[in-house]
């Protein structure tokens, strides 16, 4: 399958500030990452809390820049295409763990799915409506949530309505930062199930972080291990959940009731 | 806004201040003089009584005065006397001194006003015979649009500073935050008496108007900045924020469209608690002769004549100045602890 994504050896690192601004140590959370993903495919990165996923996730997202290494968006050096042109952004979207601060809270609906069009200038302004009604009715929420307000929103429904926020650009890679590990049981499914629909219909690269090798091994093509900024596994989801290599990964599966 | 309608203590200060501001607006059509006109027979006129049954017994519908003439006591001091010689008539819509509606048409008609030759001071009168009710009408134009002013100009230097500040972070937040502690770690009220120091002391009215306006705002923005910037360092980190970031949007356009936005809440209780500052400011610097000028009066310079005891005990109604700050100091205190119980649940969770 055709690359499109390339993450070549990405380091982060934190400063973490003391009183008075005086440096007080240093947090590693990304050791040179290696890795690429393929157009069309879903790409699973599993790891604990604080093994630098959401990093590598804003990394990519160009959220924050890498200390070191970069990141090939089909042959070309992402950080420097954000750079020189915003309009590339549009490329690659993201969909945030926390449903409750993923909308400005003073946004109605349709303020929140138009900005992303007239941003891109997806259409133009007399068919903004009917591009974020249809947009909705893709994340399965009718017309009438367009004059709504957050607050009024589930859980569930914001997270739909971030997912809406996202494919109204015509991305081609999602990068799903854990967006179902707030939500209830019985929605996540629902969500993660929307996500695969989605994904198939638009023809999107999907890269899944997720601290659950349930939800990993329902919705990933390959998988990617990590664990304290360094990837400790990868392979394909049926090779790696057959004879995982490393320790570590093994030690994920025990503690799981797979 | 209709929040405010079902707090009680909320709606009563915010309706006192409408009236307040209303009567600043109008104050030359509602004011029976003009602040200057003067009549020196009339020095320390006490308010003059109103009446609706004359001598002879006979009632009128429309309220009545009488002039006053005074004797000198021992003491050399005036003390005045209805003269109960000629009544004059009070009625409304008269004629009387031109004055400027609403600052540009030229007009002459007053809401009330009494007959021709009769000396109407419904809350005394000053050294010089003027109306003190007419001044404080007057006066209010000063010192409510001061502190109006004043806090837009300071929210708008404080937002501005503090979006920056706590947005980008860094050498430039470092920057600005240590410029806004020199300024407030100067005690205000020598920062006010120390930049008015700086400028000739007599110079025109709109001047020193434009003058105390720059210095209260030079003073206020800093500790505001700083609070704006706190409130935006939390919010940077929101995934609302950095989804408008995902999607291309400038730096400019998040701090204006989606920052500074979510700090309106704690901004709009801010302004409303921080007017009365100002309001006091401009009242102690006109009180010093610092301020506003004779004879244009303010609430702060009307209040000169109350500074010496003797002069309250004699002239009692020289402190009403003093009770119309003291009522807008406390409406607007009162306003702003109701927005801030409207708005503190919500504020929280942003
Ligand atoms: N802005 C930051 N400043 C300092 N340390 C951070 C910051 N963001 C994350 N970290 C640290 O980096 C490590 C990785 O964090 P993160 O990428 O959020 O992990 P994950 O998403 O896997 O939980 C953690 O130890 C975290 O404490
Ligand atoms: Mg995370």
């Amino acid at each position: 399958m055709k690359e499109i994504l390339r993450i070549n050896n990405i380091s982060k690192t934190y400063k973490i500030k003391g009183a008075f601004l005086k440096l007080s140590g240093f947090v590693n959370a990304l050791k040179g990452i290696f890795f690429t993903v393929s157009k069309g495919e879903t790409l699973a990165l599993i790891g604990e809390s604080g093994s630098g996923k959401s990093t590598l996730a804003f990394i990519v997202a160009g959220l924050i820049s890498p200390d070191s290494g970069n990141i090939i968006y089909k042959g070309r050096d992402l950080h420097a295409l954000y750079k020189k042109d915003s309009k590339i952004r549009r490329k690659i979207q993201i969909i945030f763990q926390d449903p409750y601060n993923t909308l400005n809270p003073r946004y109605k609906v349709y303020d929140a799915l138009s900005e992303p069009v007239w941003v891109h200038k997806i259409v133009s302004r007399r068919k903004i409506k009917n591009e974020i009604v249809r947009t909705l009715e893709m994340v399965g929420l009718g017309e009438d949530y367009i004059y709504k307000y957050p607050h009024e929103l589930s859980g569930g429904e914001r997270q739909r309505i971030a997912i809406a926020r996202a494919i109204i650009l015509k991305p081609e890679v999602i990068i799903c930062d854990e967006p179902t590990s707030n939500l209830d049981l019985s929605i996540q499914a629902q969500i993660l199930n929307l996500l695969l629909e989605i994904k198939k219909r638009e023809d999107l690269t999907l890269l899944f972080i997720t601290h659950d090798i349930n939800i990993a091994s329902f919705i990933s093509d390959r998988v990617i291990v990590l664990y304290n900024g360094e990837i400790v596994e990868e392979g394909k989801k049926e090779d790696i959940f057959a004879n995982p290599v490393s320790s570590y990964t093994k030690s994920l599966f025990e503690a799981s009731t797979l | 806004m209709k929040i405010l309608f079902r707090h009680k203590r909320g709606l009563i200060s915010f309706l006192i201040l409408c009236g307040l501001y209303l009567i600043a607006i109008f104050s030359g059509f509602l004011a029976p003089y003009h602040y200057e006109t003067e009549q020196r027979l009339c020095s320390y006129s006490p308010p003059t009584k109103l009446h609706f049954i004359d001598s002879e017994g006979k009632f009128h519908f429309k309220p009545f005065i009488y002039n006053y003439s005074f004797k000198l006591d021992e003491n050399r001091r005036r003390v005045y006397t209805e003269d109960k010689t000629k009544i004059y008539k009070s009625n409304f819509l008269t004629r009387g001194d031109k004055y400027k509606f609403l600052g540009f048409i030229p007009f002459d008609i007053h809401l009330f006003g009494v007959e021709e030759g009769g000396r109407f001071y419904l809350f005394g009168s000053d050294s010089r015979g003027r109306d003190l009710f007419s001044r404080i009408l007057y006066g209010g134009r000063v010192s409510l649009s001061i502190g109006v002013i004043a806090v837009m100009i300071t929210f708008s230097l404080g937002l501005i500073v503090g979006g920056v500040s706590g947005y980008f972070g860094g050498k430039v937040d470092a920057f600005l935050m240590r410029v806004c502690e020199m300024i407030m770690l100067v005690p205000s009220f020598y920062l006010l008496l120390a930049l008015r120091a700086s400028f000739p002391p007599e110079i025109g009215t709109v001047k020193i108007y434009f003058l105390i306006v720059i210095i209260l705002s030079f003073i206020g923005w800093a500790s505001l900045a700083r609070v704006i910037r706190g409130i935006v360092l939390g919010l940077r980190e929101k995934e609302f924020i950095l989804a408008a970031r995902s999607i291309g949007l400038s730096d400019i356009k998040i701090i204006i469209k989606h920052i500074l936005p979510n700090t309106s809440s704690y901004t709009l209780v801010a302004i409303t608690l921080s007017i009365p500052g100002y309001i006091l400011g401009e009242s102690a610097l006109s009180l010093l002769g610092l301020g506003i000028q004779d004879p244009v009066p303010s609430w702060g310079n009307l209040l000169t004549d109350a500074m010496a005891i003797a002069q309250i005990k004699l002239h009692p109604w020289v402190l009403i100045p003093g009770f119309f700050i003291f009522l807008t100091v406390i409406a607007f205190n009162m306003l702003g602890d109701a927005l801030r119980d409207i708005y503190d649940p919500k504020g929280r969770k942003i």
